[in-house]
């Protein structure tokens, strides 16, 4: 046993000065009376002792004496372990993909640089002295503790099992400072990784010291994966889909591999193409293959001996859903206005023509009603587009106004709809005074030339233009505005936008509206771990970093399945990692950091102790007036005294 | 000390046990509310055991075969005078000055319910000492025990305004230096009715042994030294006896009464044990 304090034994010279002060000043304690001389002064005795008696062990000395002998204890905080030189080691671990590399030996064994890490990290915290304490750190888009903090030594290396680094490359900076905050000024710092950083990098803390347990990898990766059903034909015809790849060597060496697709068949898996692919050396392939429809998901593996990296080297994807918009055009057989909308709807995909009573889209004359006329549908669904004349009366045509390729066209840069949309040299002909409530878009001069109606259910935009006085309709802008109304429709569908995405994309999709009158949470189930989803008609889903398949769930109702792949080139890219060690550029101070003794619980007690101690001296001490005199007592020793 | 529910509910139930002969003065100048035996005849009602056959209606009875008692007015005298101890030895506990100022209150309220002119007089330092009426009888609830000045330092210096005729009861402990029998005579002298109430804490009545203290006048603030053991027990109940004997003695040379209680019993528990045992009180 040692003390923390010992100079706290000090105050073990309270003992013989408290036995002095009873022996020579006899304190009883105080005790009010009434009628002080019915108590005789023969009973009296000698109030401050000057002479040499034996010390009386009353109440009131063994409490002090015990109370000063736990202060003494408490303030000298024994303790049994000897935590001299106890260290706090916060180690940061590189929570990267390339951490999942495998180191390839000529001997073949395999062992990854996470595995690698950890052996390191254990011996270091093998060496640590008594009494230190570990916190582990892993990096990512957001740093995690994954051990602590101020965990024991023992269970730290326990508690990597689990650790499986998938992260895209991120910035560590996040991490390094959670970790130079819990280190505070005495903590050591510790930075596994797989590559040294830059030696002129001004974020890396300089009391950190790193370790690096990377060596340069060949390595075969996917970086990117795109499936499209049907092609981009717009008639939706060939119900086939393709698959587009794009596969990198990033070894120093020419690579031989296979890559294969599989698509899931009952219990069981179906090859659905398998290819034997050399790549050269930093050789970017280019891959795709026609895929049959309706096979849900596909597994496309790239299988090399001089792949190091197997989390980019397979993406899994689900097949699209089709979101063709439905598209009505109302407009005059004969009209140049119709004649220019066709000709731009036929270079876009993802469309089928359809009757105005169950279009998504419907474009017509803007001197027509379109709202007024709901074909069974919910009138808030629908979208609308109408191309003026506005009036198509003669008079109104006359009074129009044509604006030349010299004006100023103020555009709603924000609006999705004007996207990409420049208005260059356009003489925007057929401009008519609007009557009724709207939304201004494109404006020159106080005359409105793009407007969404307001008042409206749905979004209804109208077009004050007479095509045939104008060359909008000759100009880039034309199909962009149309692609653009497209798009968005496309995007208010109800589903997922996309069945596809890389990790840490945002996902997006708009709920129908049964999920989205629905109550409660939806529930995300994939990845590691399932999670809950706040219900709204757009749901964003982000901070999906581990690849897989999802699938959201309304209850037991399936709202969308979707894939979440790892595509990050520079996690792939194995060529410059670099082992070794690089010392702290500031040496820091361990001395100072104390360890929370193990044994506070003791001196906890002992001020409980201590405190309860001059309680009992002073309710001994107190004047007294006889308050514990009950009534019950008082009732008995009556009834007592007449019996 | 209306609002004192034991106050209250001990007014409902008892009235004074005042003399049927007062030891000195005239008698009967007030009609009480309550029965007694006055000469006013007030009502009838029927005989219970118990009742003074001495009030039986014998011809009512033989008109009606039913045993009639006659109720008469009580008769008392007009003044009350209620000396009550506010020195600090009365504060030793909650319990002793909370008994003190409720028997003080309830001795008020029933004279005053007898419509006599009753007058609450705490014994403190102020020259001329306080009377208070039924209308102030209230202040008694929160009466601070601080004088340092005894029942029989002020009798003897003639500072308690003492009124002819008039009932006299006194509350106090006599836990300080007295000749009983001189502070009795005083006190008795020219009052129609004396009654001296000694108030007691528990510990004051039976002391238990402690061990070494120090121990302090809560008036003088002398202090001792003492060991309080059985030995120094036995001594202090010794001298508390021959004190209480003296007061019995001399209360029974001036006729008056002497009852000693114990505060921590509780109103009720003294008002039916101990007053109504020495007849002070009775049940109305």
């Amino acid at each position: 046993m040692s003390f923390a304090n010992p100079w706290g034994l000090l105050a073990l010279a309270a003992l013989p000065a408290i036995a002095a002060i009873h022996l020579f000043h006899r304190r009883y304690p105080r005790l009010e009376v009434s009628g002080l001389h019915l108590w005789g002064v023969a009973q009296m005795t000698h109030t401050p002792g000057r002479r040499r008696e034996r010390l009386p062990l009353t109440s009131s000395l063994l409490l002090e004496l015990l109370a000063a002998l736990v202060l003494a204890l408490a303030l000298a905080r024994p303790q049994v372990d000897a935590t001299d030189g106890a260290v706090h080691l916060v180690v940061v671990l590189d929570g990267s993909a390339s951490m999942s590399a495998r180191r390839l030996t000529a001997a073949g064994t395999e062992k990854t640089f996470r595995s690698l890490a950890i052996e390191a990290l254990d011996e270091r915290v093998a060496a640590l002295p008594t009494g230190s304490v570990v916190t582990l750190i892993e990096s990512g888009r957001r740093p995690v503790l994954i051990f602590g903090p101020q965990g024991h030594p023992s269970a730290a290396i326990g508690a990597l099992e689990g650790w499986l680094p998938e992260s895209v490359a991120h910035d560590l900076l996040p991490s390094w400072s959670l970790a130079d905050q819990l280190a505070a000024e005495s903590g050591e710092l510790l930075f596994v990784t797989d590559n040294l950083p830059d030696e002129n990098m001004l974020t890396v803390p300089g009391r950190m010291e790193i370790l690096s347990v990377g060596e340069p990898q060949p390595n075969l990766a996917i970086t990117a994966a795109r499936w499209v059903i049907g092609g981009d034909d717009s008639t939706g015809a060939d119900p086939a889909g393709k698959v587009h790849l794009r596969i990198v060597n990033l070894g120093p060496a020419r690579a031989e591999a296979t890559l294969t697709a599989e698509s899931p068949d009952g219990e069981t898996t179906r090859e659905v193409f398998s290819r034997t692919l050399t790549l050269a050396p930093r050789e970017v392939m280019p891959f795709e293959a026609t895929i049959p429809a309706s096979i849900g998901q596909l597994d496309v593996r790239v299988v090399s001996d001089r792949d190091a990296l197997g989390l980019d080297s397979r993406v899994r994807l689900v097949e699209p859903t089709p979101r063709r918009v439905k598209i009505a055009v109302t407009l005059e057989t004969e009209s140049v206005a119709r004649q220019q909308v066709m000709r731009a709807l036929v270079a876009l995909p993802g469309w089928t023509p359809s009757a105005s009573d169950d279009a998504d889209l419907v474009i017509g004359p803007a001197s027509v009603d379109l709202v007024a006329p709901d074909g069974g549908r919910g009138r808030d669904e629908r979208w609308f587009l109408g191309i003026g004349p506005v009036d198509e009366s003669p008079a109104a045509r006359e009074s129009s106004v044509d604006l030349s390729d010299r004006s100023v066209f103020v555009l709603e840069r924000r609006h999705a709809l004007l996207e990409g949309v420049v208005l260059g040299g356009v003489i925007w002909g057929g401009v008519q005074p609007l009557d009724f409530g709207f939304t201004p878009l494109i404006s020159s001069g106080q005359r409105a030339l793009l407007v969404q109606r307001t008042g409206q259910p749905g979004n209804h935009y109208v077009m004050n233009i007479d095509l045939a006085r104008s060359n909008f309709t000759d100009t880039p802008d034309w199909p962009i505005l149309l692609s653009n109304l497209l798009e968005s429709c496309r995007d208010a569908m109800p589903g997922p936008r996309r069945t596809n995405y890389r990790v840490a994309e945002n996902v997006r999709f708009r709920l129908d509206q049964q999920a989205s009158d629905g109550e409660g949470m939806l529930s995300l189930v994939g990845g590691h771990r399932p999670r809950h989803v706040a219900r709204a008609p757009n749901v964003d889903i982000a901070g999906l970093v581990h690849p897989g398949i999802y699938t959201l769930k309304d209850g037991d109702r399936q709202l969308a399945r979707f894939a979440v792949n790892f595509q990050d080139i520079d996690e792939s890219a194995l060529g410059g990692l670099v082992a070794g060690e690089r010392a702290a550029s500031v040496s820091g101070d361990s001395s100072g950091f104390e360890v929370d003794s193990p044994y506070t619980w003791l001196i906890l007690l002992a001020i409980v102790v201590v405190i309860g101690l001059a309680l009992g001296d002073w309710q001994v001490l107190r004047g007294g007036r006889i308050e514990a005199w009950s009534l019950r007592d008082s009732r008995a020793r009556r009834g007592g005294a007449r019996a | 000390m209306r609002h004192d529910s034991e106050v209250r509910r001990a007014v409902d139930t008892y009235q004074l046990g005042l003399l049927r002969v007062p030891a000195s003065g005239r008698a009967g100048e007030l009609l009480g509310r309550g029965t007694g035996s006055s000469l006013e005849f007030q009502e009838y009602r029927e005989y219970t055991p118990g009742d003074d056959i001495r009030h039986l209606d014998w011809a009512a009875y033989g008109r009606s075969d039913t045993l009639m008692v006659r109720l008469y007015r009580e008769e008392i005298s007009p003044r009350t005078e209620i000396l009550m101890d506010a020195s600090a030895s009365m504060a030793s506990t909650e319990a002793k000055s909370l008994v003190t100022r409720q028997l003080s209150g309830l001795f008020a309220l029933l004279a005053g319910g007898l419509g006599g002119m009753p007058a609450v007089i705490p014994l403190t330092a102020d020259h001329p000492l306080q009377r208070m009426g039924l209308d102030q009888v209230e202040r008694l609830a929160d009466w601070p025990f601080e004088s340092g000045s005894s029942l029989a330092e002020l009798v003897a210096e003639g500072s308690v305004p003492l009124k002819p005729r008039s009932v006299r009861i006194v509350v106090s402990d006599f836990l300080y230096p007295l000749d009983p029998d001189t502070l009795i005579r005083q006190l008795a002298s020219d009052a129609s009715t004396l009654w001296v109430v000694q108030v007691l804490s528990g510990w004051e009545a039976r002391p238990e042994p402690v061990g070494g203290r120090r121990l302090v006048d809560n008036e003088s603030a002398a202090e001792a030294d003492l060991v309080i053991n059985q030995s120094a027990i036995a001594d202090y109940l010794d001298r508390l006896r021959r004190l209480q004997r003296g007061l019995i003695r001399a209360c029974r040379r001036a006729e008056a009464s002497f009852v000693t209680v114990e505060a921590e019993a509780g109103l009720s528990e003294v008002c039916r044990d101990d007053l109504c045992g020495a007849g002070l009180l009775r049940v109305a």
